[in-house]
């Protein structure tokens, strides 16, 4: 808790712009030598704030990818024993892991909420934050419900069954839960409207300065490193 | 399969944020308040059916439901995409920040396809024209997929093995699980709500 506070320096949407940045810088290297010294500042930034520094956990969500891409490498290696774009496929790779790894340590630092807060302070419109904040609350409300139903269906044999005739009945357990969130919706849409919901109301927020001075500094440190690095 | 930060050029990840911001706009206009909490809920339920993974022997797999949400929507497909692919790439990191855009097109564009194919197509059966619907989601966002990785690097695309190969090849079954999934969905929904579902055009759907 006294970590999560300590990390709240920073208010939420100057966190998000910040990483927003980063993940752009990063999206923008195209050399090994400034891949590999991100990446080490990455792990080292991730092994400094994260709770159990294990860093692979923050790789795993980005391996179905990875091995999308490093498949083609491998059947022709396998085939013709001869690698393609190896070069291409690291780099890209290579900006997947950190990518990702700096992602996950900012969520295990700060929490998802915080960062979805942060979102919610950008000034998107309303009526967009709004759907935000509510697919967010009601979220946590449904995946119970849909846990609940997906181990009834386990309870059932579904997930032993061969061939694809149980897919009729997950097409119909999906549809029915679809059909129960919308009459939910016009309920909650009364309740919400009971309670004084206006759900386009005008905001005025603007970005405080600190985002603005935090964000500009940031673009221009990592295009400075850009620039350098594509002049080296 | 959702773009992971790091995938796309930032030329692209321009382009598709743009096109994404597009599709909001047309989402939102002529919204009501009433509308808000349904897409809300709508979008929820596509996150936490999303997460689900279907056995399909010898594998199992996460159903789009692009197709689903497309017919349920229309135009408003966005509105209900952008909001669960956020929150996916924050708690479970599926998909990504930066190819935020990217992701939301990748779904919101074959959704609203599938929504005019299932109100367009001359087939009587609401399952049948859902679950042509729902297959032909997953052809669209493969061909979009592909489009955007030739857009960043044509070498995505290139050789006898390529990434765009392979990307087709996984998808091919689940064109199959998407139109039977999305089909008795749609005959679910049409027997219980058929106001919602069987003029192909939902009460969210709107005007086009």
């Amino acid at each position: 808790m006294s970590r999560i506070a300590a990390g709240r320096k920073n208010s939420p949407e100057t966190t998000v712009v910040s990483l927003f940045i980063v993940l752009f810088y990063i999206s923008f290297i195209s050399t090994y030598r400034l891949l590999v010294v991100t990446g080490v500042l990455v792990i080292i930034y991730s092994l400094m704030v994260s709770e159990d520094r294990y860093v692979p956990r923050f790789m795993k969500p980005v391996m179905p990818f990875i091995i999308l891409l490093l498949a083609p490498q491998a059947i022709s290696y396998l085939l013709t024993g001869a690698l393609g774009e190896v070069d291409f496929v690291l780099v890209i790779a290579g900006k997947i892991l950190i990518s990702s790894i700096l992602l996950g340590t900012i969520v295990s630092r700060f929490s998802a909420l915080y960062l979805v807060e942060g979102v919610l302070q950008l000034g998107l419109p309303p009526v967009l934050n709004r759907i935000l904040a509510l697919t967010f609350r009601y979220f946590h409300m449904l995946y119970e419900d849909i846990e609940k139903g997906r181990r009834a269906l386990a309870s059932r044999g579904l997930y032993e069954r061969r061939g694809w005739s149980h897919l009729g009945v997950f097409g119909e357990w999906i549809g029915g839960f679809f059909l129960k969130s919308s009459e939910h919706g016009e309920r909650v849409f009364r309740a919400m409207q009971a309670r004084g919901f206006e759900g386009r109301e005008k905001s005025d927020k603007r970005l405080p300065p600190e985002l603005v001075i935090k964000s500009s500094l940031w673009i221009a440190v990592l295009t400075v490193v850009l620039i350098i690095d594509g002049k080296i | 399969m959702h773009l992971a930060d790091g995938v796309l050029s930032t030329p692209v990840v321009a382009v598709t944020s743009a096109a994404a911001l597009g599709g909001l706009a047309v989402g939102l206009k002529g919204i009501q308040d009433e509308d808000i909490p349904k897409i809300s809920l709508l979008s929820a339920t596509f996150f936490g059916v999303s997460l689900i993974s279907i056995p399909v022997p010898p594998t199992s797999v996460h159903p789009l439901l692009c197709g689903l949400i497309g017919i349920l929507l229309g135009r408003r497909a966005a509105l209900a995409f952008f909001p669960a692919l956020l929150l996916q790439a924050l708690l479970f990191r599926h998909g990504g920040l930066t190819t935020l855009g990217a992701n939301t097109i990748l779904l919101a564009i074959p959704g609203y396809l599938s929504y005019l194919l299932f109100r367009h197509l001359p087939v009587k059966n609401a399952a049948l024209r859902g679950g042509i619907a729902g297959g032909w989601s997953v052809v669209m966002t493969v061909v979009i997929l592909i489009l955007i990785l030739s857009m960043t690097d044509p070498r995505f695309a290139q050789g006898d093995f390529s990434v765009a190969k392979i990307a087709v090849a996984g998808h091919l079954p689940l064109v199959a699980v998407e139109g039977i999934i999305t089909g008795f969905a749609v005959r679910f929904i049409a027997k219980h709500k058929p106001d919602w579902i069987l003029a192909g055009r939902g009460d969210l759907a709107g005007a086009e």
